[in-house]
This record gives structure tokens, sequence and C-alpha cells, in this order.
């Protein structure tokens, strides 16, 4: 495995008296799009906040590139690119300026390197514009462009897509997509939207009541073991329930006969068997799907819904 | 060092980056030209001619009044040293500047600093606060460079602006007293009262004078307001407190002393113009210069430290 770029080390944050962090470790690695789910108050922006230097730690530390953000922010952060919710950029001044403001406080970012930057997020017909004039879409593509403006090894976008349309967000996630795959940055992105995280991320996290409760990679399932649902398209179907209800006898496999579709309840390494039977017994195919556990899914049985304590 | 320098000049971009600054400038630019032509056209015909027999009206007037006697020491104080000056200017022949004059109009500016001082609260109050107010005190704060130096860099820029102002309202005052009333480079002696005695110093030092301790005066108020923008984090409420409790500051100082309450010299407004032990007397008899810039200094530490305290240990939640 690769050397992390960002490392969460038994993290703790209490507000008052209430815990809103317990003991979070996990690690960030290069070229990856980390996904950071959890419901509404589960912990995410704090988190996120406590790696910036928003807010202070309780105890545990966040080490960038080794550093820790706790004790030599400056240099740990060098490393770091940000969008803390909607990119909240100055109003009165153009996109460019605001690029420049940001970059002054970088050492060796180029007026060069800031143009490329804006070309490459497609703002240059408006980056003379003050943002004030700009839509959401357009300050995100700002927000993206002033995160990247160092060279970041990672960049840390907490609910990015909110309020962006459908199209914004495809756009967004191709963008964060081809980053991470050409420039090896670290993409950490927080969000609740979960149908959207499985497009962007290869790997996910899931906190809830300031716990992580699992870290796996997206589409990752066990499909030795379970037996999952195969539903199968074919005509005629009195015919294909007789066959899979005689092939069924004596396992453990379950068949259910609907209108249309069949639902058989069986093995993985069984699929192959079941379509052939099918087809030998002059059933004609049109569709077999495997009804796998989405994200959504997955983040149900874990969250349980989602309650907040 | 150089990546400090940075931090002052993105803070006084922003400054400069709104347009409603202009305005600011523009507010005491027109206020010079409508001073210089009511000057212009008051003076015509008044009496700065016949000073001598002013001077010598005043005189016999004050000297005839009994209840003067009955006045506070520091008020007596005032009064005489009003008669000596104008009994020096009849001894030595020299009469006072007029204000239809380029010094004697740009002497009158010193009147506009209590507006700048305004100006200059508002500024330093949104400083720190309007970034939070705006949410982009986030993305302000992830950069390599910590609080404490991006605190003082709006700190010192704050201040700058005041300095900016200033020296704006000196520059305007004179191209606009050159204009009106011509450049006439010659001035009469400025008199004052120093020691017991007349002290004679040129017009521009006098100038100068006033205006280095406006400087005081406005540095507390910046690091006043600069405070309370740390600690309420809401630039509104950081503006409205800061001009409101000048003014009550002000007005509870004055009501202290016309009350006698002695303790009213530990308040910071009794101290911030040190101008008056040099001309005029103090507010409270017991108070000296080295008083009054220990009581000044004491409280520049505790605004300072409140403000560092406030940036740089709270969380940034919104």
């Amino acid at each position: 495995m690769q050397t992390p770029i960002v490392q969460f080390q038994n993290l703790y944050k209490n507000f008052g008296k209430k815990q809103v962090i317990k003991d979070l470790s996990f690690d960030v690695y290069p070229g990856e799009v980390f996904g950071f789910l959890g419901p509404n108050g589960a912990g995410k922006t704090t988190t996120i906040r406590m790696m910036l230097g928003l807010i202070k730690m309780t105890a545990g530390d966040v080490l960038v590139e080794g550093i820790s953000v706790n004790s030599d922010f400056e240099k740990a952060i060098t490393h770091v690119g940000g969008i803390v919710e909607n990119p909240e950029l100055y109003q009165f001044m153009t996109g460019y300026n605001n690029l420049k403001l940001y970059a002054r406080m970088h050492e060796g970012v180029t007026d060069e390197r800031i143009m490329a930057l804006v070309k490459q997020v497609g703002l240059e017909h408006r980056i003379n514009d003050k943002v004030k004039t700009y839509s959401l879409g357009m300050r995100q593509r700002l927000g993206l462009a002033q995160a990247l403006l160092h060279d970041p090894k990672i960049i840390v976008l907490d609910e990015p897509t909110n309020g962006l349309d459908p199209a914004g967000i495809k756009e967004f996630r191709n963008y964060l997509r081809n980053l991470a795959a050409t420039e090896n940055v670290a993409v950490m992105v927080s969000s609740h939207i979960l149908s959207e995280m499985e497009l962007m991320c290869d790997r996910y996290g899931i906190i809830q009541n300031g716990e992580l409760v699992d870290v796996r990679m997206v589409g990752q399932q066990d499909l030795s073991s379970e037996s999952i649902k195969i539903i199968i398209a074919a005509k005629p179907m009195a015919k294909a329930g007789e066959i899979m209800s005689a092939m069924a006898e004596g396992t453990s496999m379950k068949v259910q006969v609907n209108s249309t579709t069949l639902e058989i309840m069986a093995h993985h390494e069984q699929v192959p068997g079941i379509i052939k039977t099918l087809v030998n017994g002059d059933v004609a195919i049109y569709e077999v799907k495997l009804d796998q556990k989405t994200l959504e899914d997955h983040f149900i049985e874990l969250t349980g819904g989602g309650e907040i304590e | 060092m150089n990546k400090f320098i940075n931090l002052v000049i993105n803070e006084h971009i922003k400054i400069y980056s709104k347009k409603s600054i202009w305005v600011l400038f523009g507010v005491i630019f027109v206020i010079g030209i409508l001073n210089a032509v009511i000057v212009n056209s008051v003076t015509k015909n008044d009496a700065q001619d016949q000073w001598q027999q002013n001077a010598e009206i005043q005189i016999s007037s004050i000297k005839s009044d009994q209840s003067i006697d009955q006045l506070p020491d520091n008020l007596k104080d005032t009064i005489n040293e009003q008669v000596a000056i104008s009994q020096y200017r009849l001894d030595n022949n020299i009469p006072p500047q007029r204000s239809d004059s380029m010094w004697g109009f740009v002497q009158g500016s010193a009147a506009i600093i209590g507006l700048i001082t305004m100006f200059v609260i508002v500024i330093s109050a949104s400083s720190v606060a309007s970034e939070f107010s705006k949410g982009t005190i986030k993305l302000l704060l992830i950069r390599p460079h910590n609080r404490s130096k991006i605190l003082l860099s709006k700190y010192l820029v704050s201040f700058i602006f005041a300095l900016e102002m200033l020296l704006f309202l000196l520059v305007a005052y004179l191209i606009i007293g050159v204009i009106f009333f011509g450049a006439d480079g010659s001035s009469l002696p400025y008199l004052s009262f120093q020691n017991g005695g007349i002290i004679e110093s040129s017009m521009f030092t006098h100038i100068l004078t006033v205006y280095s301790f406006a400087c005081v005066e406005l540095l507390v108020m910046v690091s006043f307001a600069f405070m309370l923008s740390c600690l309420t984090r809401n630039s509104a409420l950081a503006i409205g407190l800061s001009i409101f409790l000048m003014f009550v500051g002000v007005t509870l100082v004055q009501f202290l002393v016309a009350f006698d309450y002695e303790w009213a010299k530990y308040i910071v407004f009794a101290n911030m113009d040190l101008s008056v032990y040099f001309e005029g007397s103090p507010m409270i008899e017991s108070m000296t210069l080295t008083f009054s810039i220990v009581v000044v200094a004491i409280y520049l530490l505790a605004f300072n430290v409140l403000s560092w305290l406030s940036f740089t240990k709270r969380d940034v939640l919104s």
C-alpha cells in the first residue's frame, strides 16, 4: 500500500460537555477520491474543519504528509487546498482579483498558473467580472481554482455539490475524478447525497454520531458467501417457472415467479448454471439483472436510517 | 517577512476594492469645498481687519467680569491664557491668522478629524467581523499563515487607513486652500501658551502637531473598534457598538467630571487627547501627561490582547 497523504489519528472533539467526534482514525491516499459520508450532524464538517485548522482538536491529531496540523500548521496546510461549504469569496472583487489575493498568500504561484487554472475550470470569459455577478456554479468553479492554486497534494471539499444543478454536479464529478487520476491528487469529499458519492468516489468512510462505522471500496461486496437476488425477464414465463422450481428443489435456492420476471435467490457462482438450464429448456431470455446492494442500502444498514444522538 | 507584507497588501486591497470607500474620500473633499465657499462669503466684510479693537474689548471685558473668579480652576486657566495671548498680539503687533488665508483655512481642517474618526471606526469594526459575516474567513484562514499574523495585518492596515485618511484631509485642504485663497506661503506665527509663557511657532508645525495628537486618538479608537470586531464577529453589531460606546464614553466622562468624580480619569476617553497638556488644561487637575500616556498604553494593551485571544483561540463555526 502507498503512504497516506492524510492521517487522522484518534481525533476527538468536545463542544462543552458534548463529545461530537470520538476516536476517529483513517487515512486518505494519493490519487483517490475519498468520500466522507454521514447523516447531517454526524460530524463531517467538524472533522474537516479540524483538519483545516478552523476548529481546534480536543485530542488526537491530523498529519498531512506526516506533518502535524496541530503543532506545525503553516507547513502542514501548504499541502492542502480546500472549499468549506459554498465557496465564499470576496463578492466586491473580480474573480481574477480574488485568485490574486489567495495567490499572494502562497509561495510561487505565478500569473501563468492562475490563468491556466482559470482556463481549466472554464471561467476565462467571466474572470474579470465581479464575483457578485456569478452563479453558484461559477462560484464553485472559482472555489476549485483557489483550492488548486498552490498545487496541493490533497483537496478537501465540504458538501461541494450543495445547490448545484444535475449538469453542474456531473461536470464537477468528472473534474474531480480526472484530477485524482491525472495529477495524483487526493480528493476528500464530504456529503450526505449518496447516489452522487457512489459515482464519484473510489473509497468511502461512513461516520455516525462522531464515530467511524465503516471504510470500504465503492462496489466492494462479498459475492462468495451471501446469496443475491437475480432477476430474469424471460418468455414464456410459465415454462421458465417450472424449470427453475425443478432446479431449486432440494437446494438453498429460492424461486419466485412474477408476471414478467423471475426472482431467484442464489449464490453468485450459480448464475451461469441457471441461464444455461433456462436456455436448454427453450426459454427466451431478455434480461438478467443482479440486484446488488447500493451504497444507499449499505448506508442505511449501517446507520439505521441516520438518527442523530 | 515578505510573506507578511503580502498579507498587508491583501488587506489594503480589500479596503480599497469597495466602491463605497471612495464615497468617504468624496465626502471629505466636498466638505472641504463647502467649507471654503462659506469662509469666502462670510469673511468678506467682517471684523478681522479690526483685530486690535476686538482684542482690547475681549481683554477689558474679561478683566471687569467678577464672575470668572467663581469658575473652576481649569476654566479660569484657559481664560487667562486667552487673555495673555491677546495681550501678546497687541504688544507685538501680530494679527491672528485670517480664516480666509490658505493657512487659516488648512488650520480649520482639524474640525473634520472627528468625522474621519467615525469613518475609521466603521472600517476597523468591519475588518474582522465582515469576514465572519460573509463567510470569507474560512478561505482566509486555511493558508500557510497563522492567525496571529492575519490579525496583525488587519490591525496594521486599519491604522494605515486612518493615516491615509488624515493625509488626504491635509492634502485636500491644502489644495482647496490654494485654489480659493491663493498660494500665499507666508504665514503668521501661531501663538500658544506653554509653561507660563507665550511661544511662537510656524503654522505648519502647529497643524502637524494637531494631526499627530489626532493619531493617538485614532489609534485608541481603531484598537477599540477592532476589539469589538473580533469579539462580536458581526459587522453591523461591531460598528454600531463602537460608535455608541464612543459617544457614551465621551459623554460619561464629561458628566462624571462635572460632578467631581475623580475616578473618571481612569477612563480611556478622558486621556486620549494629549494636546491638553501642551495647550489648555486636562479635564481633571490631578492628571499629567505621563499619567495619560500610561492609561492609554494600558487600555491599548488590553484591547489588543482581547482581540488576539478572541481571534486566535475561538473555533470558526460560521
